[in-house]
């Protein structure tokens, strides 16, 4: 066979057909529309000034938004207007006849159309591209501030997204070429190009149906970045291309004999032309549609790059309820990559890394996983790659299950219902969400690990647990109290899923504040009295972590409440014993130590401050003098409140003796900067170089926080109330000698 | 197995049925010599396109009993069409071209060159229409087109289905000619199919009759004429027959008149349409026209028409 020289004689005789055939301005339409609005768009806009982490570079976002609506709808039109056109010629020239009386294989008569389909649908996305960078130069010569000018074209990133835009078209190709030439009408082949992209939309918007080949460039454009596995093409990518070689297969194999019978039934050998082909899809398809989940690696591994101003030495993993420390992973140069033989439990952890705010990363023993963190002080940013993608996209986008209206409704207006139908209606509901978090996958058809999916319906669960045992059953007392509550069988399946003792779970606050709740209202714990309560649970609860958990909740409440020491270790002497674990007795000690070290007559903690004019300030300056410090931030809103009446007294009590301070803890210097030289020259501004060390220092959980110091640094009330508070002023004309007379 | 070299086209009992059981082509077997002008004649739907499509290999054939110039057509898909110049039924045109595009898509297709476009352009004389697109052309210019299409890679076999068609009288003229030329000068062999008996008898040397899907003759024109038998006719025109009625039927008294001045009289051979054709110029009546009709016309619909 010399299918090659014949293959190459006919794409020529194609492209001589291309001349006069009106492609050239299907492809300049196709291609220029988009980014002509763009333009006009990119012209009349007035820039907005804002710039945050997660803007991208604006070449590569306009190519991709020009491409946004194209890839969904006009792509798979437009490549159903080419193969018609091609095919047409031929059927209007009198059904092929011409081309298959010429001495040329009628494979690459048959390939060599194909391929000239394929490459003005490459010539489109080319073209498409180079109006969208047209676009963005015009806007940027027209608008010099624009910031186009601040950024260079990524011509890898729209090569790679192009191919693959290409690649996800060729299956629309093949299934249009086979019924294009098949059918020898134009409106056949365009009704099924036109059924085949709005069922596409359909299928896309509700994300049903991937695999529908007429949404493959839909999902490419959306996904524009490919694969967060490092995948050369996504699945719907490869399946576009199994679906372009069996269209491909069974087109010409009626090509060659133009009718069903002779191409796949006449003689019955045959019919393996059309089994063996149809067999090998089916097992490709599968195979390459079903959800990949990533094996788990042999070591523990945690790496990555941390892209922000601020020099860090060291990122932790930190688990609620306790913010307990799961690993340290030293950083240099902010970079960081890490192996451990320490035993995690895979499960959802902070990330902390110096200032930066920390972010949910899903991790645990043998996984291996690369962080990118980026942050520039405003906004942050986090990617996580390796063996657990899903996971961590499925944290980040949040639980995007649960059913809306309805359970709000039975939230609400449950107690309309009878149990059975409540029941019927919960258990309907928490189906469909079990099944959501069964399906989840990822663009790249990443499925979470079975450890991950496990965590995640028994959180699901207990959400829908609550609804049956506290707020359904708390009606029904109240209703019926002379009923005993009773739900069908069909609830059982959403208890042996969730469990209230499940101490693995704490490190979820959708659990441990449900868990909190739900006992509290079924053993009608009291909220008033802290001992009672604590009484009740160990009465109740078999001990081990979530009775440890709850009484540290309590306890914890309860001695940031309790000013008088004695009592606190009154409380402290009787509760601890019943904590079986030893980090949370420490923990609550140290709490108190803390409250200690903050009473009267304690020495301050110091903290070194700067001030506007870039002076340092420490406590020891502040010598001699009453120090009434505002600890607060540009961003907190009752700091903003309060501060007004803070100045207020400053100014009332203006006196060598005393020192107003302004403590401000912002992370953006700028914002301070701005708003503190707005402020009472009565009240001197400073900004904590550490604020983690201060608020250790303090005890500082929230702000504001207000704090009176002797002349001698010697703490005279650690927790002042509020100065809007009267009791505020009668505790500085009290303390401080001379003030009432002002 | 097949040796002889002496047909450029030749089939054994070629059959070919549609899907709704009737059988088109019903043991054709077609013997085109080499060199030859082969007349492909019957009536419309007689089965001329069909057999010219199974031939062209456009149709597909379970047996392998169609030769060209000694050659399976079956094994030789696509390289025999290197010999082969065809046009089947309407021309194929993309009608988006012009007339020199549309023939330098074969060129390419072909790997030819390109000179041989402009030939052939000449050839069919439509070389000055040459940058019109073909949707612009009238019936005939597309049926020559067509037939330059067939021409453009200077094929040893033609095979053309009713190039005539659609054609001005001086057009099919012009086609005739040119078919003769071809084979006198060039030796090709040409097929070519035509419902028009005095087409095929002006231009062919060879006849196969087809009706029915079924060959009722095949042999040379003189053949044809034996096989059609006696009682030949010659008709003279005249400038009015009724000024030479009497003079004509006292002395032929067989004649008979039409009403377009003319008057059919029988005859034996040629050598009695010459003679009377002297008496009466001898006689002084003005001939316009002789025709003789050798009754082929009559047998031909005789043959064709149940």
């Amino acid at each position: 066979m010399n299918f090659f020289p014949d293959y190459i004689k006919a794409l020529k005789a194609e492209w001589l057909k291309l001349r006069n055939s009106g492609m050239f301005w299907l492809v300049l339409i196709m291609s220029a529309f988009i980014p002509a609005i763009f333009t006009l768009v990119g012209l009349l806009q007035t820039e907005s000034g804002i710039t945050s982490v997660n803007t991208e570079n604006p070449w590569r976002s306009l190519v991709v938004s020009c491409f946004q609506g194209f890839g969904v709808f006009f792509f798979p039109i437009f490549l159903t207007l080419v193969v018609i056109r091609l095919t047409q010629m031929e059927h209007r020239a009198g059904g092929w006849k011409l081309i298959e009386v010429q001495p040329i294989s009628r494979l690459s008569l048959y390939l060599g159309k194909f391929s000239i389909a394929v490459t003005v649908a490459f010539v489109c996305i080319v073209a498409l591209v180079l109006f969208s960078l047209l676009s963005g130069t015009i806007v940027m010569l027209a608008k010099p501030g624009s910031g186009y000018s601040k950024f260079s074209i990524p011509f890898g990133f729209i090569t790679g997204f192009g191919f693959r835009l290409l690649i996800s078209g060729l299956g629309i190709l093949g299934i249009q070429y086979l019924f294009s030439v098949i059918i020898s009408g134009f409106l056949g082949p365009f009704a099924i190009g036109l059924v085949g992209t709005i069922s596409g939309t359909i299928f896309f918007g509700f994300r049903k149906a991937l695999w529908w080949p007429y949404i493959a460039p839909g999902l490419t454009v959306t996904n524009s970045e490919g694969s967060e596995a490092g995948n050369f093409l996504m699945y719907y990518e490869w399946l576009s291309i199994v679906v372009m070689l069996i269209t491909l297969w069974l087109g010409y194999q009626w090509y060659e004999r133009k009718t069903f019978k002779r191409a796949f039934f006449k003689p019955a050998i045959r019919l393996l032309y059309i089994i063996v082909p149809a067999i090998l899809f089916a097992v490709l398809f599968i195979y390459i549609n079903k959800p990949v989940q990533l094996p788990a690696y042999t070591r523990t591994v945690i790496a990555g790059t941390i892209d922000t101003k601020e020099k860090i030495s060291a990122a932790y993993l930190i688990a609620e309820p306790l913010m307990d420390t799961v690993l340290e992973i030293p950083v240099a140069n902010n970079k960081f990559s890490f192996s451990t033989d320490k035993k995690i439990s895979a499960g959802t952890y902070y990330f902390k890394a110096g200032n930066i705010t920390p972010q949910m990363i899903f991790f645990g023993s043998n996984d291996s996983v690369f962080i990118k963190l980026i942050s520039d002080g405003r906004s942050t940013k986090i990617n996580t790659y390796g063996n657990r993608i899903p996971e961590n996209e499925y944290i980040k986008n949040g639980d995007r299950s649960g059913g809306g209206y309805e359970t709000y409704y039975l939230e609400n207006f449950g107690y309309e219902m009878k149990p059975a139908a409540f029941a019927k209606e919960v258990v309907r509901l928490w189906k469909n969400d079990i099944e959501k978090i069964d399906n989840y996958k990822t663009a790249d058809n990443l499925k979470p690990a079975p450890d991950f999916i496990a965590l995640q319906k028994k959180l699901k669960s207990l959400y829908y647990l609550k609804l049956l045992d506290s707020r359904y059953a708390q009606w029904y007392r109240i209703y019926h109290p002379n009923e005993i509550l009773e739900y069908p069988k069909s609830v059982d399946a959403i208890r042996n899923t969730a469990s209230y003792y499940d101490s693995s779970l704490l490190i979820y606050s959708q659990y441990h504040d449900n868990v909190a709740d739900y006992f509290q209202q079924k053993y009608k714990l009291s909220l008033s009295n802290d001992t009672a309560y604590i009484s009740k649970l160990c009465a109740v609860l078999p001990a081990g972590g979530v009775r440890d958990y709850l009484i540290y909740n309590k306890l914890k409440d309860a001695i940031g409440r309790t000013r008088d020491s004695a009592k606190r270790e009154m409380l402290l002497a009787e509760f601890l014993p019943v904590i079986s674990k030893n980090k949370i007795q420490h923990q609550l000690l140290a709490q108190h130590l803390l409250l200690k070290s903050l009473h009267r007559g304690k020495p301050a903690p110091d903290f070194v401050t700067k001030a506007l004019n870039k002076d340092t300030f420490a406590l020891a300056d502040f010598k001699g003098r009453y120090v009434v410090i505002d600890v607060w931030a540009t961003w907190c809103t009752p700091c903003r409140v309060q501060s007004p009446n803070f100045e207020r007294l400053a100014e009332q009590y203006t006196s060598p003796t005393v020192a107003f301070v302004a403590l401000s803890i912002d992370d953006n210097k700028w914002a301070w900067q701005n708003e503190a030289a707005e402020k009472s020259f009565r009240v001197l501004q400073l900004h904590a170089n550490d604020k983690n060390a201060l608020g250790k220092a303090y005890g500082i959980e929230y702000i504001p926080r207000y704090i009176l110091i002797d002349p001698d640094g010697r703490i005279i009330n650690a927790q002042m109330p509020e100065p809007g508070d009267p009791s505020f002023e009668d505790i500085l004309r009290k303390e401080i000698p001379g003030l009432a007379s002002l | 197995m097949h040796q002889t070299n002496a047909y450029a086209i030749e089939t054994s009992e070629l059959n070919y049925m549609f899907r709704y059981g009737r059988k088109v082509v019903n043991n054709v077997s077609l013997k085109v010599p080499e060199g030859s002008i082969f007349g492909f004649l019957g009536p419309n739907g007689a089965g001329k396109t069909t057999t010219i499509r199974l031939l062209t290999g456009m149709l597909e054939n379970d047996r392998d009993n169609i030769f060209i110039h000694g050659k399976s057509l079956k094994k030789n898909i696509p390289g025999i069409f290197e010999s082969m110049g065809t046009l089947i039924e309407t021309p194929s045109l993309y009608l988006h071209l012009n007339g020199r595009d549309n023939l330098r898509v074969i060129t390419r297709l072909r790997k030819m060159d390109e000179k041989r476009v402009d030939e052939v352009l000449e050839i069919v004389g439509l070389y000055n229409d040459r940058k019109r697109k073909a949707k612009e052309y009238s019936l005939g210019m597309k049926q020559r087109l067509g037939v330059a299409m067939a021409l453009l890679p200077d094929p040893s076999l033609l095979i053309l289905d009713e190039p005539a068609n659609g054609l001005d009288p001086a057009g099919i003229i012009e086609i005739r000619e040119m078919l003769k030329r071809l084979n006198r000068d060039h030796g090709k062999t040409i097929f070519v199919s035509s419902h028009l008996l005095n087409e095929v008898e002006r231009t062919c040397t060879h006849v196969g009759i087809i009706h029915k899907g079924i060959m009722q003759f095949q042999g040379t024109m003189a053949d044809l004429q034996s096989s059609a038998g006696h009682g030949k006719l010659v008709t003279i025109k005249v400038d009015d027959t009724s000024r030479w009625k009497n003079y004509v039927t006292e002395k032929y008294p067989l004649a008979a008149m039409s009403v377009s001045n003319e008057f059919i009289l029988p005859v034996e051979n040629s050598d009695d349409v010459t003679n009377i054709t002297r008496e009466l110029v001898m006689q002084g009546i003005p001939v316009k026209g002789v025709r003789t009709n050798e009754g082929l016309e009559e047998w031909f619909i005789k043959m064709t028409s149940n």
